[in-house]
């Protein structure tokens, strides 16, 4: 049968759909450029390969919290065949509404004694 | 042999996956793969591609009920979802296999494009339909030294392209326009650090769309020999595997379905050629008939033949219905073939679902159900991608595809180059469905 409902795919938001909002937090970004990104702010735990990166990044333009910008051609002579991909809104207040929680995790885990020193 | 190695292991992702983002996951992990040479970092990026391919799959599996398989026209190689159930642990060994003997093969095929650092193998044209002949083989060094290009041959192309669009394109004003734009970029040496001939193609079919804002034009760069006159007819046997592709596929029609208060529901992905799919598309329009309404889901169709819109448009007027095409001058092709015996859906209420991945041939169908007033539109605005180019040849591996008519369009909305054809009723795309089925709901109950 057909699913008429909307679907409630990001609750709980996954970690890579996360990773992909906090790297288009600052600039717009390219699929590539993206993964880098989140390799980067992993240390390199985290290498997002096509299918998982473009299968996030399909879920969350479809709930409106990123959205397809044109690229900047100047800055890449030849590469205006890209898409890149722009933090919306909403994507903004997912991702600190996700970081927020992770704090708030955080937070109670110092308390508990599992995780010392100045983390949050 | 690096692009062609990544195209392979690209087809075995699953094909809803590939018929949206094909392009982008070939261009991903050609970039993994120039930027991590070296025998460690191409086994990690051969086992990265292996669990992606695993969690994508599973994406997939759970994302798509309905059997949806996307093959080419030529029968390559591709993954079929033959039912919604899982694939069977054979199944998987077997892929398994096979991405292990392909990426097995990875770091040394790799290697050869190494010292290059960027590929032996130019990206395709997207819209050239063409059936180039096949240069003489050369060595990687002679071809690393034919795709570069030094200022003269820049301008020479810039030339023939100003001179092309002149002789060709249907409004002369903005070829004007969008020859004056390359010039006077050129003057101003903003090409001057285009050294790769297939970027130089990229970049001014970029800047050629942006003056112009139609999606047909394009610069075409070809490693192969572009042929001289229009490509040869498809051979029967093209013609065989065409259809044997599309059939495989249910030539991309999902099944029929009847939703409460007696909604016919059909979701398909493409117009195929009505030579290979017309029983398939009369069996799914036969399955709607009874329906008090029908829905048709083309938020997934990325276009096709005109054939099939004027086969399925046919169904829902009584009389003979003038079907505007930008692609063609009117004939009497241009007309439904209204109505259809036996069919009831005439007077039906149609809801068409949209969104921006709704491109060319299905734009088509939205635009003129909605200027005829014949359908209501919801979800998205649809991608905007109009006229049709024809390749006129430049030199042996340069083309330009310029659109080459503009038929009177009999409606005072302008047609949908650029802009799109605007919803109805404006939704998300993901929403469409069921804000369409309330739609229809609250109709027939007032029927």
């Amino acid at each position: 049968m057909i699913d008429l409902m909307p679907k409630q795919r990001l609750n709980p938001l996954p970690s890579a759909a996360f990773h992909i909002l906090l790297s288009l937090a600052d600039e717009d970004l390219h699929g590539y450029a993206i993964m880098r990104c989140v390799e980067e702010q992993t240390e390199g735990r985290m290498r997002l390969g096509p299918g998982t990166l473009y299968s996030s990044i399909q879920v969350l333009l479809e709930e409106g919290f990123i959205e397809e910008v044109e690229g900047n051609a100047e800055r890449e002579p030849g590469h205006e065949r890209r898409r890149y991909y722009h933090l919306t809104p909403a994507g903004r207040k997912l991702a600190q509404a996700e970081a927020s929680r992770l704090a708030d995790l955080l937070r109670f885990a110092r308390a508990k004694k599992i995780l010392r020193g100045d983390h949050v | 042999m690096s692009e062609k190695l990544c195209a392979v292991l690209v087809r075995l992702y699953p094909s809803g996956f590939r018929q949206r983002y094909h392009e982008e996951a070939l261009r991903l992990v050609m970039d993994r793969s120039r930027d991590e040479k070296g025998l460690f970092r191409r086994l990690r990026l051969g086992l990265d591609l292996i669990r992606d391919l695993v969690a994508t799959a599973s994406i997939y599996r759970s994302r798509s009920p309905i059997p949806q398989v996307s093959c080419g026209a030529n029968g390559e190689l591709c993954f079929q979802f033959v039912g919604p159930e899982s694939p069977t642990a054979s199944s998987l060994f077997m892929g398994f296999l096979v991405s292990m003997i392909l990426l097995g093969a990875l770091p040394v095929s790799f290697g050869g494009s190494a010292s290059g650092g960027k590929s032996n193998f130019p990206r395709q044209p997207m819209m050239a339909q063409i059936e180039p002949q096949r240069a003489e083989p050369q060595r990687a060094s002679d071809l690393a030294a034919a795709l570069k290009i030094d200022a003269a041959k820049r301008h020479e192309i810039i030339l023939a392209i100003a001179a092309k669009l002149k002789e060709h394109y249907f409004d002369s004003a903005t070829a004007k326009k969008a020859t004056e734009a390359l010039q006077a970029t050129e003057i101003s040496g903003g090409f001057n650090t285009i050294t790769d001939i297939r970027d130089f193609a990229f970049a001014l079919t970029r800047q050629l769309r942006k003056v112009s804002q139609d999606l047909h034009i394009e610069l075409v760069y070809s490693d192969r020999l572009l042929p001289n006159g229009p490509p040869p007819a498809p051979s029967a046997e093209a013609r065989d595997r065409y259809k044997t592709a599309m059939l495989r596929q249910n030539c991309t029609f999902e099944d029929p379905q009847i939703l409460p208060n007696n909604i016919g529901y059909l979701k398909f992905n493409f117009y195929p050629d009505t030579a290979a799919c017309k029983d398939t598309a009369q069996a799914a329009m036969a399955a709607l008939n009874e329906a008090q309404s029908v829905i048709l889901d083309l938020r997934d169709n990325s276009g096709g033949f005109g054939n099939m819109v004027m086969l399925i448009a046919s169904y829902f007027f009584d009389h003979p219905e003038y079907m505007y095409n930008p692609r063609d001058n009117v004939t009497e092709q241009s007309w439904t073939h209204s109505p259809v015996p036996g069919t009831k859906l005439a007077d039906k209420p149609l809801y068409l679902l949209t969104s921006s991945r709704t491109i060319s041939a299905a734009e088509d169908f939205c635009y003129n159900f909605k200027m005829l007033k014949r359908a209501t539109l919801v979800g998205e605005t649809t991608r905007g991608s109009a006229h049709a180019g024809v390749i006129y040849r430049i030199d042996d591996h340069f083309g330009i595809a310029i659109p080459e008519v503009k038929p009177i369009n009999p409606y005072s909305t302008v047609d949908w180059e650029g802009a799109g054809v605007a919803p109805d009723v404006k939704v998300k795309a993901s929403d469409a469905l069921t804000t369409a089925v309330a739609l229809a709901g609250k109709k027939s109950l007032r029927r």
